[in-house]
C-alpha cells in the first residue's frame, strides 16, 4: 500500500471546508464520537481545559447564523459543536488553551470527514465582538473563552482533496 | 463495523504523547506526507501563515534536546518538525495564526501515527527562557514565531488509547444544558 493510501492520510488530505449541507440530521452516536475525538487531542501538561457545546436546536442554530458574519451555513447545518476553553483552569490552560482547543477542533473535523460528515471551522475568537454575542446566545459564562464553531452535517458539495506543499514555506534543518 | 472501529477514529483515539523512540531513521517519503498533511489544515481566511523547519541532523536535534527543558526525547528522536507562523501577514496584536499552526501540528501527529511513527507536541512559544533558547538554534527571524515542535520517531513505548469524554465538558444546546 502506498503510504498516501492510508485512511487517516486520506481523511486529513480530503477534509475541505464544506458549507452546504443536506437536511439529514446527524446521529447522536456520531456526535458523541466526534466529541470523544475532540477530547483525545493533546493539551499542555494534560490541562484538558476545554468544553464543548453541542447545538442541534434549529432556533439556536439560526440565531448563531444571524449573529456571525460568515455563519450563513448554520441556517442549513444540522449540527454545531462550539469549542470553548477555560483559561482560568490552570497556568498551562491560561497560556495554551487556544492551541489545545485548536487541536481538539481539528480532531473533530478530521473525524467528521472520516465518518461521512463534512463541515467548516468557523472562527470566533478573532472575529471582533463575536465571542461576546455567542456567549449570550448559548449562556456561556464570561470566564470561558470561545475558540470557534465546528459547523457540521452531511455535505452537499464536493471539493478535491488537498495536495502538495506551499511554495517557500519549507526549511531544512534551520530557517 | 462499529463506528469507533473506523481506522481514522482509532488513529485519533490512539494518538498519545510518546517520548521514547527506537534509533530507526524515518523512511524516505514520510516527511513529505507529514508536511502535506500539515498544509492540509485549514487556516483562517486561507491566509496560510504556517512555515515548517524539518530537523533531521543529529547535531541540531541534540542541541534542541538541551535547549528545550521538556525536550530530552529529541536526543533519541530521528525527526523533529518545528511549526512556525509568519506573523508579518497579520496586523499588530492579531494572533489568529496560533490556531492555524496548532491545527497543522495536530494533523502531523495524526498522520505520523498512521505511518507507524509516534511523537509528542512540544510547546515553544509563550515559555521563557525556553523560547529564547530554542529560536537561535533554528535561526528564525524576528517575525517568525515558533509555535511548537513535533518530536517524531518509531515508538519504543506503548500507551492505551484515549477513551470517553472529559467530565462536565459537554453541554447540549447551551452552557449547562442536559449532557
Amino acid at each position: 500500500m502506498r503510504i498516501r493510501d492510508s485512511e487517516t492520510i486520506r481523511a486529513i488530505l480530503g477534509r475541505r471546508s464544506i458549507r452546504r449541507f443536506e437536511e439529514r440530521l446527524v446521529e447522536k452516536e456520531k456526535i458523541e464520537l466526534l466529541v470523544e475525538c475532540g477530547c483525545a487531542a493533546p493539551s499542555a501538561a494534560n490541562s484538558r481545559a476545554r468544553h464543548f457545546v453541542v447545538v442541534t436546536d434549529r432556533e439556536l442554530l439560526n440565531r448563531l447564523a444571524e449573529d456571525h458574519p460568515y455563519g450563513k451555513m448554520l441556517f442549513e447545518a444540522p449540527l454545531a459543536i462550539v469549542v470553548c476553553g477555560d483559561p482560568e483552569k490552570s497556568d498551562f490552560a491560561h497560556r495554551y488553551w487556544e492551541e489545545d482547543c485548536s487541536a481538539a477542533m481539528q480532531n473533530i473535523l478530521v473525524a467528521a470527514h472520516a465518518i461521512g460528515l463534512d463541515g467548516v471551522w468557523l472562527g470566533v475568537r478573532h472575529a471582533p465582538g463575536k465571542e461576546e454575542s455567542i456567549r449570550k446566545i448559548l449562556s456561556i459564562p464570561n470566564h470561558i473563552a470561545v475558540l470557534g464553531i465546528a459547523v457540521l452535517g452531511y455535505g452537499k458539495e464536493k471539493k478535491e482533496p488537498h495536495q502538495g506543499i506551499d511554495q517557500g514555506a519549507l526549511h531544512m534543518e534551520r530557517w | 463495523m462499529e463506528r469507533r472501529e473506523h481506522p481514522v477514529i482509532q488513529n485519533i483515539l490512539g494518538r498519545r504523547s510518546i517520548r521514547k523512540f527506537t534509533l530507526t531513521p524515518t523512511e524516505p517519503g514520510v516527511v513529505h506526507i507529514l508536511l502535506e498533511c500539515a498544509f492540509a489544515a485549514p487556516s483562517a481566511h486561507n491566509r496560510r501563515p504556517c512555515r515548517f523547519i524539518v530537523i533531521q541532523r543529529r547535531e541540531i536535534l541534540d542541541q534542541l534536546s538541551v535547549a528545550h527543558d521538556s525536550g530530552k526525547m529529541l536526543a533519541e528522536a530521528p525527526l523533529a518538525i518545528a511549526v512556525c507562523a509568519d506573523t508579518s501577514l497579520y496586523p499588530e496584536g492579531d494572533t489568529a495564526w496560533i490556531e492555524d499552526g496548532a491545527a497543522a501540528l495536530e494533523n502531523m501527529l495524526l498522520a505520523a501515527r498512521a505511518l507507524g511513527l509516534e511523537g509528542v507536541w512540544l510547546k515553544v512559544m509563550g515559555r521563557h527562557p525556553r523560547e529564547e533558547r530554542v529560536c537561535p538554534i533554528l535561526k528564525v527571524p524576528a517575525h517568525i514565531k515558533v509555535i511548537g515542535i513535533a518530536a517524531l520517531g518509531y515508538p519504543a513505548e506503548e500507551k492505551a488509547p484515549h477513551h470517553g469524554i472529559d467530565n462536565n465538558a459537554v453541554y447540549k444546546d447551551c452552557w449547562g444544558g442536559e449532557k
